[in-house]
Order: C-alpha cells, then structure tokens, then sequence
C-alpha cells in the first residue's frame, strides 16, 4: 500500500501531470486523424521522451496510445476513414449510426466503453500481471497459427453482403502481405526488383489509401450535395450511455476480457481485439440481423476491447520484456532506456516506478471522459468546415502520415495505388474490412505456419500435441467447418422440401 | 465504375493464376517441403475458384448487369476532371517530393485540390500555405519527421528553430 | 490561367534557391541525417539517439535520427550507401554481410566510408530453464551426438548477428551443422518467448535481450561469445573460459556514411565520435541500456568490415544458407 502512494505521489507531480495531459492531447489529435496511429504516436514520442524523468516518459506514451486508440473512432463515425487500424472493424457500423442521426450515441460508446475497457485491462494488469504473463508464455508457433487461423473467421463472420466478395477481399489482403521479404526463409516476393519494396506494403499506407483516398475520390465525383454530417445535431454524448452499457453489459463484459487476454498475447493488439470483438458480438448477438446497419452493440463490445487491449499489451512486456502489441515493443526500449529494465525484478527493485505506470493508466482512462467530450466538440465544429477544404487537408494529413511510417516518400506510391483499388473495391461489392484484416494476420499466420512445421519436422501431428494447441486447433476446424455444415444441412432441408412439395 | 460480375471474376481469376505461376519458382525451407510459395500458392488457388465463380454468376446476370455501368459523374467533365486530379495530386508527390519539397508539393496539392473543388483561388491559396506551414511546424519541427527538404535543403538550417 | 501563373512562380523560386551557391563553409552547416535502419525505440535506435544528441552539441546544428527499419535493415542501409556524399546523410550500421548472401540486396563495404565503431555486443546461447544440458560443453557435445534432433531459434531472420558467431563455434566443434533445424523469427523477443514456451531447445540471442527471462528463471544462459565476462552479467562463462579458445562474435554497430564522403569530415566526425565515446554521459547510458563498448577508428573498422563479410560468408556457405 505505502508503494502505491509512493506511486501516486509521482504521478501527481505536477511535471508529470501536465506532460500527461499534453501527451493527451496529441494522443487524441494523432488518433483522430487518419493516417496517423496510436503506435506512431509512440515512436513520435521517443525523442521527445528520451530525456525526460522514467515516469513521465512512459506516463505519456500510455496516455497518448490510449487517447489516440479512442479517437480513431471520430473519423470512423463522422467520415468513414478509421482514424487508426483498431478502429476499422466498426468503421462502417458506425458511419451507418451517424447517417441514421444516431451519432451521439456511436461516438458516446466510442468514449464510454473505451473508458471502461482501459479501466478493466489497467486494473489486470495491476492485479493479475504475474498469472497473465505466465499464460502468455505458454503459447508457442502453433497455438498462435491456430489462434491467427480463429481471427481469419473473423473476416467472413463481419463482412456483409456477398461471400464470395469477402473471400476475395480476404485473400487479396492476405496476398499484399506476402509482398517483401519473407521473415522465415529471407526469401524475396514480388518486389519485382525495386529495394522499396522490399520491406513489403505497411498497413498505414493501405490503410490510408483504402479508406481516405478511396473516399476523397468519392467525395470529388460526387455531384449531389453529400449530407454534411454537421448539420445533424451531436447532442450529449453521454445521454443514454448508462442503460445502453447496462444492456449490453455481458458483450462489454465479453469485450474486456477477449481484449486484455488479446492484448497480453505477444503479437497481437488493439486491432486484432477489436475485430475479434466484433466478430464475437455479433455471433452471440440476440439480433445479429442489425448489425451492419447502424447497432451501438458490437461498436460497444470491440471500443472496450481495443483499449482493454493496450492495458494487456503492458502485461509480458513489464514481466517478461516481451511486446505484447507495436506499442509495448517500442516502450520496452523506452524503459531499458530509464533504467527501469523489465522483468520480475521490476516489481522488487524499483516498484513505485512500475506501479506508478500502471497508475497513470488509469488517470489517463478517467480523464479520457472530459478530454474525450472536447475532441468530439471540437471535431464537430473542424467538421463545420467546408468538406471541399477538408478534404484536401485531410488528403495531406495522411500524405504525411504515410510517410511517417517508413520515412520513405514511396509510401505515397502505395497509397495511392491502394486508394485506386479501393474506390475500384467498394464500386464493386466487394468489402474492404476484410482485406484490412488480411494484411493484419497475414504475417501471423505464416510465420507461425512455417514455424511449426519447421520445428514439427513437416508433419501436422505436432499442431495438436500440446494441450492448449489441440484445443485451439479442434475449435478452430469447427468454426471454419460449422458454416459449411449448416449450409449443407439447409440445402437438404429445402432439397427435401423441395421434393415433397 | 460498376462492371459486371464476369469481368470482375476475370480480373480475380488472372489474378490468382498468375501468383500461382509466380509462387511456383519459390524455394523450400531447409528441410520441410514448406516455404515461401507454400501460402501464396494456396491464395492464388482461392482466388482462381473465386474469380471463377464470380465469373459464372456474371455470365447468368448479363441481361441485368451492363459490362461496366459508369456512375453518373462520368458524365460530367468537372467530376472527372476532379476523380483525375486526386491522382495526378499523388502521383505528382510521389514522383518530385524528393527532389522539389515536402512543403512546395504540399502547398501546390492543396491549391490545387481546394480550388478545383471551391472554386475559389484566392482563398485556396491562402488555406494552402497557412495549412502547409501548420503541418510543416507540427510534424518536421515538432515530431522530427523527416519530410524530405527538395531544394529547400541547403536552407533547411534556417527553418529548424531548435 | 491562375494555376500556370502560380506554377511559374514556383518554378522561379526554385530555380533561385537551386542557383544559390553552395559556399564550402566549415562542414556541417546545415542539419545532418542519421539513419538508422531499425524501427523507433529499439537498440539501434537509442544507441543513434544518443550519438545524435551529443554529435548537435558538439557541431552546433541538429543531427535528425530518421528511423527506416523496413526488411529487417536492407532499405536503411541501401541509403546510407546511395546517399548524396556530402556529409549531410550518414547512418549507423549494423551486421549486413547476410543481405547480399540470401539475395536480398547488394550490400557491401565498397559502398560505405567507415567512420568509426563505437559498439559490440557478444551473441549469447540459451537454454529453457529445465534444460538437461547445463554447460556449454554438455549442450555441444549433446548437439554433436545428434544434431538432427535440436531445434535452435535464431533470435531474429537466421543469417543475422547471433546464429553466425553460434554456428561458427559448432563448426569448429565439428559439428554437423547442415543436420541442425535453425528456426528464424521476428526478433530475439519472439525466439526467447517461443524457448520459454517449450517450442525450441536452445536461442541465439544477446545476454541482454534475455536478461527478463533469466531473472524470471525460465531462461538459462549457457555462454557468451566473447573472452572476458561481460559487467552487466559476471554469472555467465565466456568461451575462453568454459573451452579454452577464442571466440568472439555477436552484433556491432558503427557510424558510416556513403563512399566517397570527403575525408576532412571523415576525420572530423571520428574525432567528435572518440570525444563521445570517452564520455562518461555516453557511457553511463550505453552501460544502463546493457550496450558494450568497443572503439574501432575509420581505418580498423574498414578493416573489420572485410573480416566480418568473409566470416559471414564462410559460416553461410558451410551452413548451406547461401542463396545461388
């Protein structure tokens, strides 16, 4: 107990107090602009933070990665560009509230839910970081391919409209992933010849083009007049939040722990949970025929699980120095930096520091309510701006944006070949969320693959011989295969009808 | 830009025909039959079965769907001109930002694109450069991304304030 | 008729500023890039940060770290080679010979001018904590026995910075290394979790980058590959000591910048770079961040650079690595 005052009292320095603030901010400028992410928040703050006092330092990459998580749902809602990767499993869900006026509410959960999940995933990894990390640290190559194989379902579960489209767009975003070096064999893949690609196609730079170019071409053919999101009234936005959290309080719930436990898996975060999320609300939906329409229920369950998920990432990365997501993998070189190197040591040699972290978690979450309530205020009133110079300058935000990400100006290339096949997508039925989660899961699920078959020696047997994998691996073989199997089943239902009509 | 399922399918189909081609030449890993082809090869089969059925279902929608049914923009040259001018904007930053500037490509794109679409040059151009120096300060001064100087470099000692 | 106008008038500025001359003032008189190819917040990358700082004091304009990490390094070091000679674009760089023999890019020390090597961190080789083989010369002679059987991670792409010195030291062992399984990964965190997990018998990694693990008493460490213990980890038994011959062999960085870079600035930034490196600010944070130190002038690394391609070569080739 007298640790965590000693921690308290450092976090409320007032030094520390306002560099949170601050860092706050820009988390939430970052986040709500698209093309720039809540890990590119991050790694914009390690200069700023590289000489700066420990707690300080790491207080603000955790307040600015959880308000910039947070605010990529603005532009979803109001727009439709994610402002950040953890953000588009929604997107269109909640674009679809704002049209119907139900705007408020969408970026009201967007806030709320957000608070609660960062609460629920700080307080676990206040209290059960040690029992956590030690779970995570039973997952070998093949419980991860089959867990990468789980959230590929994902993909076919959330997409609307015509499966053989999703399918498309699924396989085409996890064929960009293979452009580049192949991490397992060195081996290169069309890269035709240029170095530039070599490094394969960045998320943001797809993401980006996909999205917010694909859109800024729509809005410049547009003829009739686009409904200016402003002119519909964003009321309060917490009006309503409480009996709707309440409602949905089993998929927040639900949303709480599949995103901590997400986000303390090594390799997958925030964006992963949210799709994840998602893809669970909807399955156990009592309405799953509204999703996809405008419904606050998945909006709620993966806004909490994106950013429970960040709590979760700190969770193998202070215990064990393993990343949990992008984010921690930078912060661990941040606390080698101050001196406070990760792992169990952590705890016993300087705690007040450590606990004074995961404090700032929670002060970060609480203040996300206000903080939160200014952004969407302001965002309104930079929507009351014209959309033909919005437009523009967003183009320009994500111009730069994308170049941040590898400081090359060929991300712009890809940016814009990736908005020309994503208007051309979108034109033609076929869903872009899909291919997004592709490039996400795309180097999971091969290198895992490749992995476990290099050390099963090429033989599938070892993907079940160890417990959690075979469990994982037989859930896996039915979710993929129970779809089919109802299908089949209806088909000689109707056959049967069919006859004896 | 709607076209008809078939060429679609087509387009997906040639697609996956030619990863496969491609993943054919990939080499194993060391010691499993695995390796780099292993997934694309089984993407460009998926893609191939998807292009294929799309294919199907565009050939029995003919009379319904047109091959390509513009939207109502192609109709209107200003709008084309517009959906011509987001491209040519990127393009031309992704081929002479190195060379001429972050900042020059930036104010150049955003009076271009802000006023073909307001119509309203002046003010164009006065967006154009306050928005250009805001993002100039915020990312290069701010949060040192390197956005590439072009031929302000031998000068860029005299815009950095640190 | 506005837009030309307006086009003109950029035209005609650039074309002002291009014919603005260029006076051979003392170098540099304009901010300098440091690339550093590795991602934000990573080894290489502090260890950029920290030189950049003290290198803007010293010439009293900034040095800006631009981060390019894309294809584990190749991109990063590409520019640092073809950057414009003038003193404005250096880098720090890394472990690269492997780039060339997998066939990924055409790296090689004729592109770059040393400038000097300002660290070296020893490859370490690891076991699980439950591991039966608890010394160097148990777990050699076991792999030895049956090198098929062993899974051993590379704690990043195989062909890098750890694996090679580890692989080396099999060889001269006699050990058949072409029957070894190496399973690569993202990066050593991955090969340590993937270890800890029960997925793989031994990593190659740093003593650093386990350090986490070693404490939380999953990881043994059976080695590092250097003559002398290092500080930060006096438990763990060098070669020399565990089987009496020298073996040194790990991860290095140093600044260079691309051929044909003038050497008036060659010799201005080594003298800053010995000034740094015998800081004690310099040392104080290398030290904290687990970084050892290792002093190379323009003229040794040069020479190291040649070294370390040929060895890299050597252990590749014997590994069966080499991309024909």
């Amino acid at each position: 107990m007298e640790v965590m005052l000693q921690a308290l009292a450092l976090l409320l320095e007032p030094y520390t107090l306002m560099v949170i603030l601050l860092a706050s901010f820009f988390g939430l400028f970052v986040g709500s602009m698209p093309g720039l992410t809540a890990t590119m928040a991050t790694a914009l703050l390690v200069p700023v933070t590289f000489f700066m006092a420990p707690v300080p330092a790491i207080a603000a990459v955790v307040a600015a990665s959880a308000m910039a998580i947070f605010a990529g749902d603005i532009p979803g809602a109001l727009l439709r560009i994610p402002g950040t990767p953890a953000s588009a499993a929604y997107t269109d869900e909640a674009y679809a509230m704002t049209r119907k006026g139900e705007g408020e509410m969408a970026l009201g959960a967007g806030v709320t839910c957000s608070v609660f999940g960062g609460l629920f995933g700080a307080a676990a990894l206040m209290f059960f970081a040690p029992p956590l990390a030690e779970l995570a640290l039973k997952f070998s190559s093949f419980e991860y391919f089959w867990l990468s194989c789980l959230g590929l379902a994902c993909a076919i579960l959330v997409a609307p409209g015509s499966a053989v489209k999703s399918t498309i767009s699924l396989l085409f975003g996890l064929l960009i992933a293979c452009v580049g070096i192949d991490s397992m064999t060195g081996y290169t893949r069309f890269t035709f010849g240029y170095v530039q690609l070599t490094g394969g196609l960045s998320l943001i730079p797809v993401l980006v083009g996909m999205y917010a170019v694909a859109e800024i071409i729509r809005y410049a053919i547009t003829i009739d007049a686009p409904i200016t999101i402003a002119q519909k009234k964003i009321g309060n936005i917490f009006a309503g939040q409480i009996p709707m959290m309440w409602k949905y309080k089993v998929g927040i719930m639900r949303g709480n722990v599949v995103g901590t436990l997400i986000g303390a898996l090594p390799g997958a975060g925030a964006d992963i949970a949210a799709w994840v999320s998602y893809a669970m609300s909807k399955k156990f939906s009592k309405e799953p025929e509204k999703f996809g329409t405008g419904h606050v229920e998945g909006i709620a369950e993966a806004g909490a699980a994106n950013n429970s998920a960040l709590g979760g990432a700190y969770v193998p990365a202070t215990v064990f120095g393993i990343p949990g997501d992008s984010i921690t993998a930078i912060v661990i070189g941040v606390l080698y930096m101050k001196g406070m190197n990760p792992g169990p040591t952590i705890f016993i040699r300087n705690p007040e520091l450590i606990y004074a972290v995961f404090l700032s978690f929670i002060l970060a979450n609480l203040m996300m309510l206000p903080l939160g309530w200014i952004a969407i205020k302001s965002a309104k009133q930079v929507l009351s701006v014209p959309r033909s110079i919005l437009m523009p300058i967003i183009l320009m935000f994500c111009l730069v944006g994308s170049f941040a990400i590898d400081n090359t100006v060929f991300a712009v290339t890809v940016m814009l070949i990736f908005g020309v096949i994503g208007f051309l997508m979108e034109e033609n039925g076929i869903p872009i969320a899909p291919a997004v989660l592709g490039l996400v899961l795309g180097p999971l699920i091969e290198n895992n693959f490749i992995t476990s078959m290099m050390k099963a020696e090429g033989n599938f047997l070892p993907f079940f011989e160890r417990p959690i994998a075979g469990v994982l691996g037989v859930v896996t073989i039915l979710v993929w295969l129970a779809p089919l199997a109802v299908w089949l089943w209806r088909r000689s239902q109707g056959h049967r009808a069919a006859v004896r009509a | 830009m709607k076209f008809n399922d078939a060429i679609v399918g087509l387009v997906v189909a040639l697609l996956g025909a030619a990863v496969i081609a491609q993943a054919g030449y990939f080499p194993k890993a060391r010691h499993i039959p695995y390796g780099p082809g292993f997934l694309p090869t089984i993407l460009g089969v998926g893609l191939a079965i998807c292009g294929v059925l799309l294919i199907v279902r565009g050939i029995s929608e003919r009379r319904t769907q047109p091959l390509l049914k513009l939207g109502e923009w192609s109709r209107s040259p200003r709008h084309v001109f517009g959906f011509a001018l987001v491209l040519v904007c990127l393009a031309f930053y992704a081929l002479f930002a190195d060379d001429i500037g972050h900042f020059a490509c930036s104010v150049l794109i955003l009076l271009v694109l802000i006023g073909h679409l307001t119509g309203r040059w002046l003010r164009a151009l006065w967006i154009s450069i306050l928005a250009s120096i805001a993002i100039q300060f915020f990312f290069v001064d701010l949060l040192l991304v390197p956005l590439p100087w072009g031929v302000l470099e031998p000068y860029s000692g005299w815009f950095v304030w640190r | 008729m506005m837009r030309r106008h307006i086009l003109s008038l950029a035209a005609g500025a650039a074309l002002m500023f291009g014919l603005a001359p260029a006076a051979e003032a003392a170098w540099p008189e304009r901010p300098v890039t440091i690339i550093v190819p590795a991602a934000a917040g990573g080894g290489t990358d502090a260890t950029g940060r920290l030189l950049a700082k003290q290198l803007q004091d010293i010439f009293k304009q900034p040095f800006n770290v631009v981060n390019q990490g894309q294809a584990g390094g190749v991109v990063g070091h590409t520019n640092i080679a073809t950057a414009r000679p003038d003193g404005y674009t250096i880098g720090v760089i890394y472990p690269y010979a492997q780039y060339k023999l997998l066939g990924q890019a055409d790296i090689t020390r004729d592109m770059f001018q040393p400038v000097a090597q300002f660290n070296f961190d020893p490859a370490g080789f690891h076991a699980p904590a439950n591991t039966p083989h608890k010394t160097l010369k148990e777990a050699l002679a076991a792999i030895k026995a049956n090198p098929s059987k062993f899974k051993i991670g590379c704690g990043g792409p195989c062909g890098g910075s750890w694996d090679i010195p580890v692989s080396g030291l099999f060889i001269d062992q006699g050990i058949d290394t072409k029957q070894i399984t190496f399973i690569p990964s993202n990066g050593a965190a991955v090969s340590l979790q993937e270890l800890a997990a029960g997925g793989l018998d031994f990593v190659t990694a740093s003593a650093p980058e386990a350090k986490a693990l070693i404490e939380a008493g999953k990881v043994h460490p059976l080695v590092v590959m250097s003559d002398d213990r290092i500080p930060a980890f006096p438990n763990i038994a060098p070669v020399k000591e565990q089987i009496g011959k020298t073996f040194e062999g790990g991860a290095w960085r140093g600044v260079a910048g691309p051929k044909g870079l003038p050497q008036d600035i060659v010799q201005s930034l080594e003298k800053a770079l010995k000034q740094i490196y015998d800081s004690a600010e310099f040392r104080d944070a290398m030290t904290a961040r687990g970084f050892g130190m290792r002093w190379r002038t323009s003229g040794e690394f040069t020479a190291f650079l040649k070294e370390h391609e040929e060895f890299t070569a050597r252990i590749m080739t014997a590994l069966n690595m080499v991309k024909k």
